[in-house]
Formats: structure tokens, C-alpha cells, sequence
């Protein structure tokens, strides 16, 4: 072939294409273009296959196949296929299902294909939707009768509507397609690229660096919080709201963050601060470590340095040990002036500057960040939140107590952390695949700590073990077999999983001593991004992220609930949340444990329901305490509901699960689902707690 | 009539590639695509059975091609005469390349990291910009311009890989 393009001409030309693809292309740029094209059959080609891809982009991309395929696993192509062959088939009434995103309205009409005029009039009506979409129906693949029909039927409305009534058809095929899949979103999966998200991806080979340390740290995203430690992948961008956030890359270079910053992991070696301050320590071996900035590119030359992207865009460079290499950079990534910078100086790059000298000045390091090691409070606060939780492990009175740090290796699964109590009260997720169901492990109330995230739609929730199960006398140590043994005998399976076939024999419920302390800690989801590729799209009732049953008891084999903590109503919309305890307890004085059910005349509802103020963004903790003589109900250390009985309770512990429960309409009606929200710390005492020990709860919590 | 939606639906998304690659800008592609729709149609009566449709439609979409032109060409964002004429011979040359590209494009978009696929679908979800998609994402323009073009670098190696190797020419 004549005239074949060097890699840098092959490159150039890609550069001409995708300045004209994407808008920023400028008419001396233009005419470059159309030179190559003249005179270069390799230019051609490669201009006419960037063309090419570039429509089947936007056609991928207009019907959402992009992103749903990438997560089912299934091609796109494939997808196409289906939908072909469905349109086949089924020469009647073509109905998209509801679906998301900017094309709700298009593709909830009914398109028929005996009456495309009704369709082609029905959405004739979204003009300005249909506006941007107007021509893909042009480069639709999906080909198929009906489409044709509406095709021709349209064909002397408009133009317009002619290409909005295949659009819609073909919307409505690929719709069906879609929902046939395992239904994940864009969004959901963008979530999971943004900070503020573990990436719990196994394998993942890009993640160059991760959370060494975080200080009240508040993220632009309105997603959960991500813990020390969380990963952190190339490209990822960073926008902190507010406080200190030390990221260590793979290389060692460790960066604090000051919020509010956005920042860009961009890849080893190189960074990039779009606004805000950061300081970055440098070790030797990674000497060259770059920081970018809308108007700067900075160089490390092994050192320590700080960077800072003002409101106006104006970049200042402040070095406190080594040298850096400092630059203009204009808008299109030209280098203009470049300065070496020693320590203790700094300079300034501001916008539109061209050929003038960088200004230099001394360094001023009080204005940045330049450790987060020796913090006293944060040392302080953790020294005596350890202490103090040393303290509760050792109370005597202390059942259950599970933190939720660390994991099983098959499964997640978590020790009993009370030390008085048996060790074999493990809490272990029942359901299956449970990270991929909508259970992670996430930032708890303190940066150390761990919380369980759950989704609301996962399949499983946790189940304490053992105490449902034969116990056996003194076992006060068990191993694993015993525990194995015990597992079976009480109607499970190996593994943990339940047994559905076989009936749950409650054979060994816990008397409590008409007593018990319930303290629970937990936060919400925060309404998670939902507006992910239309702004305006709107949060899904699921966004509203703290509410369900927390922890719920069953005792008797016909599963009735003997208590349960639960949280409704929206917390995150400014109304208060409702909490609300309830209670199905024996009242007999010590009454036998074997036998009773819910026909039991002495049996007491009692449910105690508070309004508390649940805010989104904090963590809130729940305690339910029951004496001989009255429940009560508090939220972060205040009283919100109280009920005297007339009689005490016989409690007991026996199926307890965490993270699912029964939800109880007013006219009776009982559905089981599942918790949505964070679960810190739980705590199960066999007494009473006071209301100073509530209190001083409050706050370790 | 039914022969016509067969042949039009079948062709349809190859003859907008190829008024793509002629029209520089997205919107007038996507004008004279409509118009183009309307003349096939009006003119169907001449296509003969048994020939080429897709070579009978391409002549007539040039057509349309060069009549926009005529009516854009004191406008700098438009093809010359002689450069349509080229990309129109390597177009014809270049259809089973450019189908396979289509169908193997699913397969790599698969591959793409998350980042890129998410930029990919602000960049074409509702054809925005590269400024505009910088502005929603909160990057540079000119780093959302470099990304997007090494990401249709990268495709398109990659289709070039996937596809077998029969169907590489």
C-alpha cells in the first residue's frame, strides 16, 4: 500500500479524528485533516474505521447495551441476536418494560405493530427527548419487520417522528433483551469506580494504591465513606468534601489530601490535583513522581512538596525538603516556562501568564498538611475506645458482642467478642455469595473499625450460631467438630448453609432472666448516586438507605418473632425516623421454655415505637433494654420510647438473625425482608443497662 | 413495500456509517441519513432485483452527500469534493472490515477498564462533547479528549485482534 503512515502521522491523524469526533476541532486542525486524507489511502483507511467506531459508539451506547452487557457477561452481539429473534417471533404487540435512564418515556409506550400511526403519534409527543436521539434508529441494527412497518407507516408524518418510531421499537427489543439479564445499572457499577467505595474486586491488577489514613473525611459523592485500607485504582478520582484523607501508592509515594480537593490516582508515578491542596512525600525509588494540575505540571526530584490548585485556578508550589522541577502548562498541554524549585521556596503559576517569569517566594508550610502520623487525638481517641471496649468484652453480664472485623476465609463469619460468654455464639452469613449479594465490609464508626453494609437485596443475613441448636452441658470450649456436630444436629448443614428440608429444632433457646440490653450501632447507605448518566434521573426509594429489620429472635418452631429491632420510614428526607421494638414475650413467671407458641394466653405484644432523628450522614445507636418492670427504647443515648409491663418477661435467645426480619403491617401482614443500611457494632447483655452506661455507650459507639 | 423495509433495515446502519464518514459533523450526518431514508425510499422503484442494494443505496446516499455539500461548502467543517470522492472508493473496499469492527466492538468494550467504559457512555450517551463530558465528570477537557481518543485506539486494536483472522481483509 502507497503512502503508509508513520506511527507518529498514524497518530496525528488519530488526534485529528478525535478532536473532530468529540467537538474541539479547530479549522486549521481541519484542513490538516483533510490533507492526510487526500493524499494518504492508510489515513483514509484509518479515518474511515475511527469513523465506524465512532457510530457504533453511539449506537452501543444509545441503547444502554454498553453498559448492561459488560456486566452479564453476555456479548452485546449476542444481545442484539436475542433481540432479533424475539422481534421475529412475535409479530403482535411488542411491549418495552419500564426502564431506566432518559428513555423512560419512549420506551414505556406500547408500540404495536399493527398500529404504528398510534406509535408514531404517541411519541411524537417527546420532541425533545427524542432530539438527541434522533438518527439512531439510523444506525439500529436490530432489523426486523416491525420495525420496518412502523417504518413505512410513519413515513408521511415527519421525518422527525419517522425516526423516533423505529427508535422506540428498536428501544422497546432491546429493553426486553436487557431485562433478561440479570438487571445490573450503570450506576450501580459506576458507584463502584468512585471513591467511597472498598473495591472488592478479586484480581484487579490496577489498583496502585490505597487509604493509609483518613481523618474526618467527607466525600463530594454521596456514598458511604471508604475504610483505611480501601484500594484505590488508576484513574480513580478523588473529591473530598472536607478533612485529611493519606493515600500511599505502590511505588511509596504517599500523598495527604487536604478536602476540599478533587484529585485523580492517575496512574504509578503521576497524580493529577484539579483544585484543592495536597503534600506529597517522595521516597528515593520513586524519584520522578508527577503532579499535574490545570496550568502546572510538577516533577519530583526527590523530595517533599506540597501543591495547591486555588478556587481561581492558579497553582502554587511549595517545596519543604529536596528540589522539584515545576512548569507551565497551558490548556492544551503545551509546556511553557519551566523553573527548579529548592527547598523552602515556592512559586506560583497563574492562568494566562504566557511568557512571563514564574514568580518564586518563600514556602509557607503552615498552610499545608504534612502528616497525619503523630496525631494526639486521633492516638488518644483510639487508646481509649480500646480500652474501653476491653472493658465491655469483660463485663460478665455481656452474651453476644460482634464487632465485624475480619472475616472468615470461606465465608463470612464473625467470633463471638464477649469474654464471658461461649465461644461458639459465631455469627456467620447464611445466604449465598455474599459479597456478590449486597453484603460488603465497609468503614465502620471509627476509622479502625468495620461495619456490614447490606444492601437490602441481598439473599442471606446473619445467623448466630448455636443458640438454637442442642447444647450440650459445660461446654464452655468447643472445637471444630463439636461445633460441626452441633450444626447438623440443629437442622443445618455443613458450611453453614440451612437446611431447608429439615425443620429447625429449637432445642436449646437461652433463658435471659426477664433482662436484656440490645445495643446495636448503625448508619445509613446515604442515598447512594443513582444520577450517574442523566443528573436529573431520580433517587429510587432504595436510595433512602437506613431501614428494615436489624436483628430479629425467633424461639418456637412455628417461627413467630419473640423480638425484634427494626428501623422505617426514610431517615434521609428530613422527617425523623421511626425505631421500633417489639416484643412477643412470655409474661408467666418463669415459664417452662419448651412447648409454648404463639396460642400461649400469656403471651404479651408489646411494641415500643420512637421517633428519632436518623440522619444520613452519622451513625446512630439504637438500644433496647428490657427489665422486670418496664422496655425501653433509646436512640444515640435518649430515651424514645418507654412501655411498663404488667408482668415480666421471659426472654430467651434462639434463631437470631442479623440484617433480616419480618415486617408487620398494621392489618397483621407479615413479609420477610431484608435490612438496608450499616451495622457496626452489636452488643446482647443478660441485664439491664442504666441509662449513664446507655449514655457512655453512645459515645464509644 | 416489504422488500424494501427487508433491504433498508438490513443496510440501515451500514449506510449511516458511511454518510458518517463523508460528513464531518455528527448532525448533518445525521440530517442527510434522513433525507437519504426518504429519497431510497421515493426512488425504490428503480433499484432492479438481484443487483447490489447496498451498492444502489450508497449511490444514491453519495448523492445526498455531495448535495449537503454543495449547500455547506463555504463552511470550513466540510469535506472537499475530491476528499468524498476518495473516502467514498475506500468505503466500498472497506465493508467487510468495517462490519466485523461493528460486530466484535460488544467483545472489547467488555475488556475496557470501568473508567473508560463509564467516559465512553457520558461521551455518547446524548452525543456530548468532550467539553461537556469534562464538565459533568470534573476533568480537563483536553484530558477527556485524550482519553476518549486512546480509548478508540485501544478498541480498535483490539477489535483487529479479536476478529479471526480470515475476516481481517
Amino acid at each position: 500500500m502507497k503512502n503508509r503512515l508513520s506511527a507518529t502521522q498514524a497518530l496525528e491523524v488519530e488526534t485529528l479524528c478525535s478532536a473532530l469526533f468529540d467537538g474541539s476541532i479547530t479549522p486549521e486542525q481541519f484542513r490538516l485533516l483533510q490533507v492526510y486524507l487526500r493524499i494518504s489511502a492508510s489515513s483514509r483507511q484509518l479515518f474511515i474505521q475511527q469513523r465506524n467506531l465512532h457510530g457504533a459508539l453511539a449506537a452501543a451506547c444509545a441503547y444502554e447495551v454498553l453498559p448492561t452487557h459488560s456486566f452479564s457477561g453476555m456479548s452485546s452481539h449476542r444481545l442484539r441476536t436475542d433481540a432479533k429473534q424475539r422481534g421475529a417471533g412475535q409479530k403482535g404487540t411488542v411491549q418495552g418494560p419500564r426502564k431506566t435512564g432518559s428513555s423512560d418515556a419512549i420506551s414505556s409506550a406500547t408500540v404495536s405493530s399493527d398500529t404504528p400511526a398510534h406509535a408514531a403519534a404517541s411519541t411524537s409527543s417527546i420532541q425533545p427527548r427524542a432530539g438527541t436521539a434522533l438518527g439512531q434508529s439510523g444506525r439500529a441494527d436490530a432489523r426486523r419487520p416491525a420495525m420496518a412497518h412502523l417504518l413505512v407507516a410513519t413515513e408521511h408524518v415527519t421525518a422527525t417522528s419517522l425516526s423516533i418510531a423505529s427508535l422506540v421499537t428498536i428501544l422497546a427489543l432491546v429493553i426486553m433483551a436487557v431485562f433478561t439479564l440479570p438487571g445490573q445499572r450503570l450506576f450501580e457499577r459506576f458507584t463502584n469506580t468512585t471513591p467511597g467505595v472498598t473495591n472488592t474486586t478479586p484480581g484487579a491488577t490496577n489498583l496502585i494504591a490505597r487509604f493509609v489514613q483518613l481523618r474526618d473525611c467527607e466525600w463530594m459523592d454521596p456514598l458511604m465513606a471508604p475504610g483505611v485500607g480501601a484500594d484505590l485504582a488508576a484513574g480513580q478520582t478523588l473529591r473530598l468534601a472536607k478533612g485529611l484523607a493519606e493515600i500511599k501508592y505502590r511505588d511509596g509515594v504517599r500523598v495527604i489530601l487536604q478536602g476540599p480537593a478533587v484529585f485523580e490516582i492517575s496512574h504509578l508515578g503521576q497524580s493529577r490535583l484539579n483544585s484543592g491542596k495536597l503534600t506529597a512525600t517522595v521516597p528515593s525509588q520513586a524519584i520522578g513522581y508527577t503532579v499535574e494540575t490545570p496550568n502546572a505540571r510538577v516533577i519530583d526530584l526527590g523530595t517533599e512538596f506540597a501543591v495547591e490548585v486555588r478556587p481561581d485556578e492558579q497553582t502554587e508550589v511549595h517545596v519543604f525538603q529536596g528540589h522539584v522541577e515545576a512548569m507551565r502548562l497551558d490548556p492544551s498541554g503545551i509546556v511553557g516556562h519551566r523553573i527548579r524549585l529548592a527547598a523552602e521556596q515556592a512559586a506560583k503559576f497563574e492562568i494566562g501568564a504566557g511568557q512571563e517569569p514564574i514568580p518564586t517566594f518563600a514556602a509557607d508550610a503552615t498552610r499545608f498538611q504534612r502528616t497525619l502520623d503523630r496525631s494526639p487525638t486521633m492516638t488518644a481517641r483510639k487508646a481509649w475506645w480500646r480500652k474501653s471496649v476491653q472493658r465491655l468484652r469483660a463485663d460478665p453480664e455481656l452474651f453476644l458482642y460482634y464487632t465485624f472485623a475480619g472475616t472468615g476465609a470461606r465465608q463470612l463469619e464473625f467470633p463471638n467478642q464477649a469474654l464471658a460468654a461461649n465461644k461458639q455464639f459465631r455469627c456467620v452469613w447464611n445466604g449465598s455469595q455474599a459479597l456478590d449479594r449486597g453484603l460488603l465490609l465497609v468503614r465502620g464508626k471509627w476509622p479502625w473499625s468495620a461495619a456490614l453494609r447490606f444492601s437490602g437485596e441481598s439473599d442471606g443475613y446473619l445467623l448466630v450460631e448455636g443458640l438454637h441448636g442442642e447444647r450440650r452441658a459445660n461446654e464452655t470450649e468447643t472445637d471444630k467438630t463439636e461445633v460441626d456436630e452441633m450444626l447438623v444436629d440443629g437442622g443445618r448443614v455443613d458450611g453453614g448453609k440451612v437446611d431447608a428440608e429439615k425443620p429447625r429444632i429449637p432445642l436449646g433457646p437461652i433463658p435471659l432472666n426477664h433482662a436484656m440490653s440490645l445495643v446495636v450501632t448503625v448508619g445509613s447507605l446515604v442515598a447512594e448516586i443513582n444520577a450517574g448518566a442523566d443528573g436529573e434521573e431520580a433517587t429510587s426509594d432504595s436510595a433512602t438507605s437506613l431501614r428494615g429489620p436489624i436483628l430479629m429472635n425467633r424461639c418456637s418452631p412455628t417461627g413467630d418473632l419473640d423480638f425484634q429491632l427494626a428501623v422505617f420510614s426514610s431517615p434521609c428526607r428530613g422527617q425523623p425516623g421511626k425505631v421500633e421494638f417489639r416484643i412477643n414475650g412470655h409474661s408467666g413467671v418463669g415459664h417452662p421454655v419448651a412447648g409454648s407458641g404463639s396460642s400461649n394466653p400469656d403471651l404479651a405484644e408489646i411494641i415500643l415505637s420512637g421517633e428519632a432523628d436518623l440522619g444520613c450522614r452519622r451513625w446512630h445507636q439504637l438500644v433496647a433494654v428490657c427489665d422486670g418492670l418496664a422496655a425501653r427504647l433509646y436512640c444515640d443515648g435518649n430515651q424514645v420510647a418507654e412501655q411498663t409491663l404488667s408482668k415480666p418477661l421471659a426472654l430467651r435467645l434462639g434463631e437470631l438473625s442479623i440484617g433480616h426480619g419480618l415486617m408487620i403491617s398494621p392489618d397483621g401482614k407479615i413479609k420477610e425482608r431484608a435490612f438496608e443500611g450499616l451495622i457496626d457494632d452489636l452488643a446482647i447483655f443478660k441485664r439491664p443497662l442504666k441509662d449513664a452506661e446507655i449514655k457512655s455507650l453512645a459515645e464509644l459507639y | 413495500m416489504e422488500r424494501f423495509l427487508q433491504l433498508y433495515a438490513r443496510h440501515q446502519q451500514y449506510l449511516f456509517s458511511y454518510v458518517l464518514a463523508l460528513v464531518p459533523q455528527w448532525a448533518d450526518a445525521e440530517k442527510v441519513a434522513e433525507t437519504m431514508q426518504l429519497v431510497l425510499w421515493r426512488k425504490f422503484e428503480q433499484y432492479q432485483e438481484g443487483t447490489s442494494f447496498s451498492d444502489w443505496a450508497k449511490q444514491l446516499a453519495k448523492g445526498e452527500v455531495l448535495k449537503y455539500r454543495e449547500r455547506r461548502k463555504k463552511e470550513w467543517l466540510c469535506f472537499s469534493a475530491d476528499v468524498v470522492n476518495k473516502l467514498d472508493q475506500d468505503l466500498r473496499s472497506m465493508d467487510g472490515l468495517l462490519q466485523y469492527q461493528r460486530e466484535y466492538l460488544s467483545a472489547c468494550l467488555a475488556k475496557l477498564p470501568e473508567k473508560s467504559r463509564v467516559l465512553l457512555y457520558h461521551r455518547y450517551r446524548g452525543n456530548a462533547t468532550a467539553r461537556q463530558v469534562a464538565e459533568e465528570l470534573g476533568y480537563s477537557a483536553s484530558s477527556v479528549g485524550k482519553a476518549l481518543q486512546r480509548i478508540r485506539h485501544a478498541l480498535l486494536e483490539c477489535v483487529a485482534k479479536t476478529a479471526p483472522a480470515e475476516e481481517r481483509r
